[in-house]
């Protein structure tokens, strides 16, 4: 079963610019651990159908609208802790 | 709390006991979003306001004291190095700003909970919500403070309606740089009340209606209206752009306005000040008394 997730991005153009992104994804999936938040190098496409095997991606702006449009993701790597 | 935490835990390497505290008592919640000031004990002004000491429990997991009447309490440490994204939020200014932002992070040890607790709550945003609190301590602190200076204040407000972003001042004399005084405390170094209104002690600081009133008839839009660049403010102002924020940040400067709604030094009571017209003012208090006994008996029946 695919899985959703949710991120925050500044400026949607830019972001989806590059092949791959980095980014802050959160885990809308249910299950013990709601809402894990995951820092990584993904492929992120729209419309999803480009990347039919990837999971669901709701991408909001800054101060959390959600972009009408739909995305896969694909994580490439997990970028790993938020230590600084 | 993050000072404490920034200064003393994290360059250690040490985690930082926490609790958190949900559903402490109204009284107690009101405190703890009041600001009453470094060293001093919040739960000591829940006790004030109780008029009876607030009785506390150590926790399970840590020395910490909660109150023992607590619907809930989570027990845990704030992890050192730690930070992990949160947000974004709808903040005490009615309106949701920013975007997420790293921030550090509490691992949770213990939760311990009364049966069946209840918790009260109101939603952050436009409107009294959590700011009651802190709304009031601040009018009392920028009153405190400008007295301290020497500062004539007669009264000070600020009202729920300004969302926390906005005084009212009202003074028992008038002063020539009286504007020049208050730019220096409340601007200059840490200007948190963005938005300044000064007005005469005639102007009930606490009655919206007397404040816009003032603001409309009394202020002049140039010479009563005086921008001030100076130092600190909330990120979470709803006016601020992108450039705001990283001045902000970065060099900490912002900008406040101090609308002068008060009648000019200058102008004199006898020919200059106009007269207030109102049915409070402008009738002897025999008049108003005869219309008002007639008004209850003829059109209030």
């Amino acid at each position: 079963m695919k899985k959703e997730y949710v991120a925050f991005v500044d400026d949607l153009e830019k972001f989806l610019e590059p092949p791959e992104q980095e980014l802050y994804i959160q885990s809308l999936t249910p299950g013990q651990r709601k809402y894990e938040i995951r820092f990584v190098r993904a492929k992120v496409v729209t419309p999803p159908e480009e990347l039919p095997e990837a999971d669901a991606l709701f991408i909001k702006s800054p101060v959390g609208k959600l972009y009408p449009q739909t995305f896969a993701i694909k994580v490439l790597e997990e970028l790993g802790e938020f230590a600084t | 709390l993050a000072t404490i935490f920034r200064k003393y835990y994290e360059p250690a390497g040490k985690p930082m006991p926490v609790a958190m505290v949900l559903g402490p008592g109204p009284l107690s919640a009101m405190i703890a979003g009041t600001v009453i000031g470094y060293g001093l004990n919040e739960v000591d002004y829940a006790g004030g306001l109780y008029q009876q000491p607030v009785e506390l429990v150590k926790c399970e997991t840590n020395d910490l004291l909660v109150p023992a009447n607590a619907e809930i309490v989570l027990e845990g440490e704030v992890l050192p190095n730690v930070r992990i994204p949160e947000g974004p939020f709808g903040e005490f200014p009615g309106y949701r700003t920013q975007s997420i932002s790293v921030q550090p992070a509490w691992r949770i040890n213990a939760i311990t909970f009364r049966t069946n607790p209840i918790i009260g709550m109101t939603p952050e945003g436009i409107g009294p919500g959590g700011k009651v609190g802190a709304s009031l301590s601040n009018a009392i602190n920028i009153k405190k403070a400008l007295l301290r200076r020497g500062i004539p204040v007669a009264d000070v407000s600020i009202p729920l309606e300004m969302e926390g972003l906005g005084v009212v001042i009202s003074f028992k004399q008038h002063e020539a740089d009286l504007v020049d005084r208050i730019a220096e405390v409340l601007c200059k170094r840490r200007a948190h009340v963005p938005k300044i209104f000064l007005v005469d002690d005639d102007i009930d600081v606490f009655d919206m209606r007397e404040v816009m009133h003032a603001f409309i008839d009394r202020c002049h839009p140039v010479r009563g209206t005086h921008i001030i660049d100076g130092k600190g403010s909330f990120m979470l102002v709803p006016y601020f752009d992108r450039v705001d924020r990283q001045k902000l940040r970065t060099d900490g400067d912002s900008v406040s306005i101090i609308y002068d709604c008060t009648w000019p030094v200058g102008w004199s009571e006898e020919r200059d000040i106009p007269v207030r017209m109102s049915f409070k003012t402008s009738f002897s208090q025999a008049m108003q008394q005869r219309v008002l006994d007639k008004w209850e008996k003829r059109w209030l029946k």
